[in-house]
């Protein structure tokens, strides 16, 4: 039962672990993204419009499979 | 319709701390400004290591973002509530020495960086004065702004109730700000990758695909494209997996955990993938013969469209696979709720998404823009229903107020953009009666589309979301500090390079509709500034104002 439940720490911290690099790694593209870029993957003139898609889609998905 | 649930606000509202509000976007224009003003490269020029040091600023407020928003993620809304409440408020006359304190300031702050960054003989003779003295300006723009914002004791109960957060936030914020220096050498490597899977799926499509792995050059004989470090994928990564982190952060009692986290894995890979495909894409257009559609809007649209298609994705994937996660109860109420969040927020969904799509096919003129007025009108004649009691009569008032916004946006919009030029090119380049048919399609759009559409949205769905998150519940058209500066603002940022004019806008859309608290009043103020700022597109030729 010990063991079950050290097993299931570990798991848990190598989860969190791996969110915790895959965070960090992510948040580490958005503080470099202020370097001028001619070809950019997203780009930056059409921001507004990506984020409002992505908002609104947010909202309506939350509100249909959310929990109260 | 009364308030019928005493549910929690989504936002605390804000009536009561108002120069809370004020001062929060007083710092956001002042970082605004300066960084839009100043050049930090600029400094360069002076060679001295301190005052170097100072051309390194903008790293100073990339560590200050980061670590605000992991502050703000572990405190949650409790630290923002507690931010907003003081317990012995600053009086007036001290709040306002301070303020003059802080406008002092900002004046010793500009001055010193104007002087600094000009590189004027002083700063090249006394380099170490300069930069120390820049320094310490800045402190005292920051510390004077504090003290305005908030009393010594009430910015100790913060620190006390909140440390934890604090000190999340200062280890971890730092921690990604420092790997996020670190992490740039990942990016060749990662182009490399997305070369050869480019390489190897062009392959399959073209006899002769021209490559010059060292230069990362890649294509066809009639087009080809370089994989720069910037389009290997590492941005959508990172804005995948920033998105889905926060998410998971935010959900966290609706998923189960560790399952869940498989999604961030998941989700850099298949972004990953996807851009692998964009390139071939845009590869493909391009050797199909439309280059400017290539190089134009399919490649500054795609990155959007592919991000957000796997973020909604996985949200989706989140929220329906039992796998992911936590059983909950449908009720009846929810399943309206939903209804309603569809009904107000589709037409503009659908709108931006048609937007994105049509202008990912076109080079600078969009001649698909009727599939967007086919979308929005589809969407709101499907959900039709949902809008009858949004009182759709005629208001004199919020005409006029149509016709004071028109005036403040001609006065603020710039009229010398490249769509002065590129709009009446391209239509005089058609056929009359198809130039004709365009603009008339383009009018119905601007002037009865698109203020249903974003007021619908903005004013009758966000203003009532901001103050409960049972958004029903709430009257259409109440007044609440909060919900009243934040849609504005939100309104503005949906209008990007004329966010000060939209957020503006908003303000005086969201006037109109407190009035009668009826939604038509706010659709008739927007649709007379739609209608004049066409008539006067059409008489002046100052085809800009139309972006």
């Amino acid at each position: 039962m010990q063991s079950l439940q050290i097993a299931r720490l570990m798991t848990r911290g190598a989860a969190c672990g791996l969110a915790l690099m895959f965070a960090l790694h992510a948040f580490s593209t958005i503080a470099v993204a202020g370097a001028p870029t001619t070809v950019p993957e997203i780009d930056g003139g059409t921001v507004s419009a990506g984020l409002a898609l992505l908002s609104a889609g947010v909202l309506m998905l939350r509100a249909r499979f959310g929990s109260k | 319709m009364t308030v019928s649930r005493a549910l929690a606000p989504a936002v605390p509202d804000a009536s009561h701390n108002v120069p809370q509000l004020g001062l929060l976007l007083l710092l956001a224009a002042e970082i605004l400004v300066i960084t839009v003003g100043y050049d930090t490269e600029d400094v360069d020029r002076v060679a001295a290591p301190l005052a170097n040091l100072v051309g390194h600023s903008p790293q100073l407020l990339r560590l200050f973002i980061a670590i605000s928003v992991v502050t703000l993620l572990s405190g949650g809304t409790r630290l923002i509530a507690d931010a907003l409440r003081e317990e012995r408020p600053l009086p007036s006359r001290v709040r306002l020495a301070y303020l003059g304190l802080h406008g002092c300031a900002l004046l010793l702050f500009v001055g010193v960086t104007a002087t600094l960054f000009s590189g004027a003989p002083p700063v090249v003779a006394h380099p170490y004065a300069w930069a120390f003295s820049w320094y310490i300006a800045g402190a005292a723009l920051v510390a004077s702004w504090a003290a305005t914002l908030l009393s010594r004791h009430d910015w100790s109960r913060l620190a006390h109730a909140h440390g934890f957060a604090l000190r999340v936030g200062a280890v971890v914020g730092t921690a990604v700000w420092a790997i996020s220096l670190l992490t740039r050498g990942l990016w060749i490597p990662l182009a490399r990758w997305t070369f050869a899977l480019v390489a190897w799926l062009l392959g399959l499509l073209y006899p002769q695909v021209v490559s010059d792995p060292a230069a990362l050059l890649i294509g066809t004989p009639q087009f080809k494209a370089i994989i720069s470090p910037e389009c290997s994928g590492y941005e959508g990564i990172g804005l995948i997996v920033a998105f889905l982190s926060v998410y998971l952060w935010l959900f966290r009692n609706d998923l189960r955990f560790p399952r869940a986290l498989m999604l961030l894995p998941l989700g850099a890979v298949t972004i990953w993938l996807l851009n692998a495909l964009r390139i071939v894409a845009l590869v493909a257009i391009g050797t199909a013969g439309w280059k400017d559609v290539a190089r134009g809007g399919f490649h500054s649209q795609a990155g959007w469209l592919i991000f957000n298609a796997v973020a909604l994705g996985f949200v989706a994937l989140a929220h329906h696979v039992t796998y992911f996660k936590v059983a909950t109860r449908v009720d009846r109420s929810h399943a309206e709720e939903a209804n309603a969040t569809t009904a107000f927020l589709a037409p503009l969904t659908a709108t931006i998404a048609v937007a994105m799509i049509t202008g990912a096919f076109s080079a600078s003129m969009d001649w698909l823009y009727p599939l967007r007025v086919i979308a929005a009108g589809a969407v709101l004649w499907i959900f039709r229903r949902h809008y009858t009691g949004l009182r759709l009569a005629i208001s004199w008032r919020a005409i006029a107020i149509g016709g004071v916004t028109f005036v403040i946006w001609v006065a603020l919009v710039p009229t010398n953009g490249d769509l002065g030029r590129a709009w009446p090119e391209a239509l005089r380049a058609v056929p009359v009666h198809w130039a004709a048919a365009w603009l008339f399609i383009r009018v119905i759009g601007y002037v009865v589309a698109a203020p249903l559409v974003e007021e619908l949205a903005f004013r009758a769905y966000l203003t009532r979301r901001i103050i409960r998150s049972d958004f029903q519940a709430v009257p259409v058209g109440l007044f609440t500090w909060s919900s009243f500066l934040i849609s504005s603002l939100l309104f503005g940022a949906l209008h990007g390079r004329l966010w000060v004019a939209g957020t503006i806008a908003g303000m005086a859309f969201a006037l109109a509709l407190y009035h009668r608290r009826a939604l038509g009043d706010a659709v008739q103020a927007h649709a007379t500034t739609n209608g004049l700022i066409a008539v006067y597109v059409f008489t002046t030729g100052q085809w800009a104002l139309w972006a």
